[in-house]
């Protein structure tokens, strides 16, 4: 079972470049599309597929929003131009390898652009959709927007899963049957807001189940002050799912070797020299020219990348990911488990975007995967009530295996004003029910509640990545929300409010679900 | 006009000279006809709402503790003071300008202007990187990251001298011209006050050197200590008075024992208004060696309590003294300079008595506070004016 959990914070009309849309554009160009061509062309060949998806309802509502699809033909276009100017650049140097990346580059975000406009009808949402019909994929959902749900307060956790849900629906036509767990962060309880919103399955860590040393599968800045949990080993197994004990509910364990495999930035396969070197570019267009060469070399000592080169070396990983997997299950076998369940789960956006290779590797794998007698892909919804129970420790898939990442000195006074914020709106609420503007007033504020919650300014805050425009959010979100809950309180709501109002509301017009084609949004 | 300032010093919390200066700059905008609500944290026995000198007063947030995580603590207090704020600009009928005076306040500065559709000002009286004279720890860039954001997103910047000018627009990439020389005030009314029982005395004989600031490496004292025995060859009778404190006294005092200068260097440690106005009383010369200085209020002040100044050729300091005209400077970190010149203005009546008046009728004429009230609330007219033409620079 390969899981492939999608997500992007809110950052349609907050800030483009260096940071904001862009980060959308950057996983919609190098990710989103080419996957979807990869499905494409292995439905094509007849090759079966059963790939889980989960996308973010952030994630969601951004690509299914006509501003940033149109926003995002512009990048391409943008993209495109960059790359004639490098190819000349490079020629008018003699500089024919890198000339030949330029033009590769130039045909990439072209075919992109032809992708999209054409073959999607700038709709991934729609593809998204289609393929689940078809049975090629499932398609999860999250928290609304993408909260760490394990610290925060119950009503709130309601409204994350709730319109988490909501979003799923108006979009899929159905009710989801899975539940991403942002960051796989889970404490015992949050099965019971899941079961509520009848929800079948979710997904955890492997030491969620199987106890033991969290898989490393964070490898940043050193933290002072961290703690990395061992959790007692239980003796229970990812290979199986599992019912949470006395809940109508299962858990399905992600499987540490194979995330390894692919994670690990000392031994995972995106660190072979042969790979595009994801953290050196060219100073004018941001192009990607080099390959890793060495790892521990400093980015001055990166020699010219080779896609041929490239490619060969993802089809070898894919062949020998492939022999790990039937490894293991032959393992799992001898173990007496006689139908392993492996599930890999990762952040979709690292095939493309931080492993460039990642989506052609990922291909291969699943074409692999069709032709090898031993193994089958499968997503849960297809798999049987399961037969064991067992209890989940409290966790997450991040650095330490349990909430230092969104919780540690640095963070903590955010957690504060979440906290706060989330009891003052059990009030708020209240105060809607007189008029169209109050209503209006209320829903914004919930809105902007849930946009504060995102794990995103959490975990930039703690890790140190694009910090400023993190603590800038959450304090214009922040703000927003008192600016909304001030004037509620007491009654004034004129007309200079209401068009404030107007534009708050474009600004973070998130959760818009009045449009009822599919393609909500504006 | 209606201006909110955010502050995280403000009288009784002073730590450097931020207080003292939104205390002034707050009140004489109050005689411009400007109405003044500052936000700052709370401080024990201190009421959370007071109107002083028709200046009003919002205290918010706990008291600053130096045990605390410091910067969460900042950022707890920017959380405060926007839910005072919002509440506050409905009660005014909404703000025309945000004051946000340095990174301590820069959140709640940018949302509150933000979300508010206020313009914003900032006045950046220092920054992390001249302070620290480099940054050196990711809590060095960080504070550097935060005071940059706050300066380019600004309406306007106001910095206190040419120097700050240049620092703030070669760290931050601000043009110079949105960056406004609004230099500091010195009000000679605050320096009569004489202490009843000062803590020490000084004796009539003495001629006093008298520096005073926070004890930190930056402020370069001791190269004045190190000036100390040429002085006292040529003038037996100068007594160093350094006033304030800071993480270097313990290091500085070990110098002066080990310079075997006890009975002529006495530490005040931390030093009142009025005990500084005794010493000022009694100074013959006022020395501010400083290696990096913004701004150098510490040289206005001295000269307004007619004590003659050397100070070391560095930033701010550089600007407010003339050379031989209304003071005199030395070479920054030069110990044999510094002697130099304590030495011919201790012992040369007519130099002292020249720099003196030069230097009054300067302060008469710059650095009042009313000037410098006027100035800035011309900023403020500036701002609303371009917003409502729709222009941001």
């Amino acid at each position: 079972m390969l899981v492939l959990h999608s997500h992007i914070p809110y950052v349609k009309r907050q800030g483009r470049w260096p940071f904001g849309e862009v980060w959308l554009f950057e996983a919609m160009a190098e990710t989103y599309i080419p996957l979807l061509r990869s499905l494409k062309k292995l439905r094509e060949e007849g090759i079966n597929v059963a790939l889980t998806f989960s996308f973010s309802p952030t994630l969601l509502e951004q690509l299914a929003s006509r501003y940033i699809q149109q926003e995002f033909i512009n990048y391409l276009h943008e993209r495109e131009t960059l790359a004639a100017d490098d190819e000349r650049y490079f020629i008018s140097r003699g500089e024919i390898e890198q000339a030949r990346i330029a033009a590769f580059y130039h045909r990439f975000y072209r075919d992109i652009r032809r992708d999209y406009l054409i073959e999607m009808d700038m709709d991934i949402v729609g593809c998204l959709r289609q393929l689940q019909e078809e049975g090629v994929i499932e398609v999860l959902t999250s928290a609304a927007t993408h909260a760490y749900l394990p610290l925060l307060d119950y009503t709130s956790l309601q409204y994350q899963v709730h319109w988490g849900k909501r979003v799923y629906e108006h979009y899929f036509g159905r009710s989801p049957e899975g539940f991403w767990l942002p960051e796989c962060g889970y404490f015992k309880g949050i099965e019971d807001i899941l079961i509520d919103n009848g929800f079948r399955y979710f997904y955890v860590d492997s030491h969620a189940i199987e106890g033991g040393k969290p898989i490393e599968v964070f490898s940043g800045e050193e933290s002072v002050g961290l703690e990395v949990e061992t959790f007692a080993s239980t003796g229970l197994s990812t290979y199986r799912p599992y019912r949470i004990e006395d809940k109508d509910i299962t858990v399905y364990g992600r499987n540490a070797m194979i995330s390894n495999q692919v994670w690990s930035a000392d031994f995972g396969y995106p660190g072979d020299p042969d790979y595009r070197e994801f953290h050196k570019h060219e100073m004018r267009s941001g192009f990607k020219y080099w390959k890793v060469t060495d790892r521990n070399n400093p980015m001055d000592r990166k020699l010219v990348y080779s896609p041929e080169k490239a490619m060969v070396r993802a089809g070898q990983h894919a062949h020998h990911f492939v022999r790990s997997l039937e490894e293991n299950s032959r393992e799992a076998v001898k173990l007496g488990f006689a139908a392993p369940l492996i599930v890999g789960c990762y952040d979709t956006e690292l095939f493309g975007h931080w492993w460039w290779e990642g989506v052609d590797w990922l291909e291969e794998v699943i074409r692999e995967l069709h032709h090898s007698a031993q193994l089958e892909m499968i997503t849960a919804n297809s798999v049987g009530p399961a037969q064991h129970e067992a209890q989940v420790f409290e966790s997450s898939w991040g650095m330490g295996g349990k909430h230092y990442m969104w919780n540690n000195a640095e963070t903590g006074w955010m957690w504060e004003i979440i906290k706060k914020v989330g009891q003052e709106y059990e009030t708020l609420k209240f105060l809607s029910y007189n008029s169209e503007i109050s209503r209006r007033t209320v829903t914004q504020a919930l809105k902007e509640l849930m946009l504060i919650q995102s794990s995103d300014w959490l975990f930039m805050v703690s890790n140190n990545l694009t910090r400023d425009y993190a603590m800038k959010r959450f304090f214009d979100h922040y703000t927003k929300l008192l600016r909304l809950s001030d004037s509620l309180t007491i009654g004034q709501l004129d007309e200079d409010f209401e068009s404030w109002l107007g534009r708050v509301e474009y600004e973070d017009d998130f959760l818009n679900l009045r449009d009822h084609s599919g393609s909500g949004g504006t | 006009m209606k201006v909110l300032m955010f502050s995280w010093e403000y009288p009784p919390h002073m730590v450097g000279g931020l207080g003292q200066h939104v205390y002034d700059l707050s009140r004489f905008l109050v005689h411009q006809g400007v109405c003044v609500h500052i936000i700052t944290p709370r401080v024990k026995y201190y009421p959370d709402f007071q109107e002083e000198n028709g200046v009003f007063i919002h205290r918010v947030g706990s008291s600053y503790r130096e045990v605390e995580n410091f910067k969460s603590w900042t950022f707890r207090f920017n959380s405060e003071a926007i839910r005072e704020a919002v509440v506050i600009n409905h009660k005014v009928g909404g703000f025309d300008v945000i004051h946000a005076h340095d990174w301590l306040v820069a959140y709640a500065g940018r949302s509150v202007a933000k979300i508010f559709e206020i313009p914003l000002v900032t006045t950046i009286h220092a920054t992390e990187h001249g302070r620290n004279l480099g940054l050196h720890n990711r809590l060095q860039q960080e504070i550097n990251e935060i005071e940059k954001n706050l300066a380019l997103e600004a309406d306007r910047v106001i910095c206190c001298s040419r120097y700050m000018q240049e620092e703030i627009s070669s760290l931050f990439g601000r043009p110079l011209a949105d960056l406004k020389i609004i230099p500091n005030g010195v009000d000679p009314e605050v320096f009569q006050a004489l202490p009843e029982r000062p803590r020490f005395s000084i004796n009539d004989e003495d001629k006093v050197v008298f520096f005073i600031g926070r004890l930190v490496p930056e402020k370069g004292v001791c190269y004045l200590l190190r000036a100390m025995p040429q002085v006292l060859k040529a003038v037996p009778e100068a007594l160093l008075v350094i006033g304030g404190r800071g993480p270097q006294q313990k290091e500085l005092e070990r110098l002066v024992q080990n310079m075997d200068l006890d009975d002529r260097v006495l530490f005040t440690g931390f030093i009142y208004n009025e005990e500084r106005n005794y010493v000022y009383n009694k100074a013959r010369v006022a020395v501010f060696p400083s290696l990096y200085e913004p701004f150098g209020i510490v040289a206005l002040e001295a000269m307004a309590t007619h004590t003659p100044v050397v100070v070391a050729n560095a930033g701010g300091l550089s600007e407010i003294v003339q050379d031989e005209v209304t003071g005199l400077k030395v070479t920054p970190g030069s110990e044999g300079e510094l002697a130099e010149a304590i030495i011919r203005i201790l012992t040369d009546d007519g130099l002292a008595e020249r720099l003196l008046n030069n230097a009054t009728q300067e302060i008469d004429s710059v650095y009042k506070w009313d000037v410098i009230a006027r100035s800035t609330a011309d900023v403020y007219e500036q701002v609303q004016t371009r917003r409502q033409i729709g222009i941001r620079s």
